[in-house]
């Protein structure tokens, strides 16, 4: 299996399990987003044609960027798709707010020990990353999915 | 060479400030849109805060019924249908410019943690 696809079975095993430790919890939401995370890169850096620079290429992105770029796909009057495919928008934009609530996520879960999980509360999250897993799959072929890899990697000009 | 094709998307992104947040509002139109949830949810409590990079975002820490956590599939299914009423209803981030974060529990996982965040 790729290694996003190794991280998401990773963040559900981590918690999909009765007498989860909060560690276990925690550790299970982080990699959830890193997951979904890792997915987007790997998606972005196949479309670079020589292999030997694709690891290189997967360094550049900056989770910052990729978190505001998805935030504003989630918005739909920011971002309005009036002329694309209905279901292929409906895709990205259930991807790009799990993109962004599981980083937001992430953070909580590695960093803010006054933060208690209760397992159906660490069981959602990385049920969303699945479910973002399967949405992509759907979708990653369409002009709308692609333009979206594009603008995660490359900044706006000011 | 890659061969990234689509440069319109890229293009048009040109990020726009939140600006102030007039809390009041947001309040009323939240407290409004959480009557219109149904008797699975027991309850909704939230704060207007700060994410990691300092945008002001919504926090929801939603706790539902335990006939909904009778297993895990029935509990995430319900949590997401939730989840997208709070995109598609009160719709935060076209309003607003707010992502809304929403977390879920049972019932029966608060009253064990006693969490007064939740409570």
């Amino acid at each position: 299996m790729a290694y996003h696809d190794d991280l998401l079975q990773l963040a559900l095993d981590l918690t999909d399990k009765d007498g989860a430790t909060q560690a276990a919890l925690r550790r299970g939401v982080s990699t959830a987003y890193y997951a979904l995370f890792h997915l987007l890169v790997s998606e972005t850096t196949l479309n670079w044609n020589r292999d030997s620079s694709r690891n290189a290429l997967g360094r550049m992105f900056d989770h910052g960027m990729m978190k505001r770029v998805s935030d504003r796909m989630a918005d739909i009057k920011r971002m309005p798709f009036e002329r694309g495919d209905p279901i292929a928008v409906s895709g990205l934009r259930l991807v790009a707010k799990a993109f962004v609530h599981l980083q937001d996520q992430r953070h909580i879960a590695d960093y803010d020990n006054g933060r208690i999980w209760a397992p159906l509360d660490a069981i959602v999250p990385v049920a969303s990353a699945k479910t973002a897993f399967a949405a992509w799959n759907d979708i990653k072929h369409t002009d709308i999915a692609q333009q979206y890899l594009v603008s995660l990697l490359i900044r706006p000009r000011d | 060479m890659g061969c990234f094709a689509h440069p319109t998307l890229y293009n048009r992104l040109v990020y726009i400030p939140t600006g102030s947040i007039n809390t009041t509002e947001v309040e009323k139109a939240v407290d409004e849109f959480l009557k219109t949830l149904g008797p699975e949810v027991v309850r909704v409590r939230y704060n207007i805060g700060e994410d990691w990079m300092g945008d002001t975002v919504l926090y929801f820490r939603v706790v539902l019924d335990d006939s909904v956590a009778v297993d895990r599939k029935t509990f995430v299914d319900t949590a997401a249908r939730i989840n997208d009423t709070f995109f598609d209803q009160l719709q935060p981030l076209e309003n607003w410019g707010l992502f809304p974060h929403v977390s879920f529990r049972s019932n029966a996982e608060q009253t064990e943690l006693n969490d007064p965040k939740w409570a």
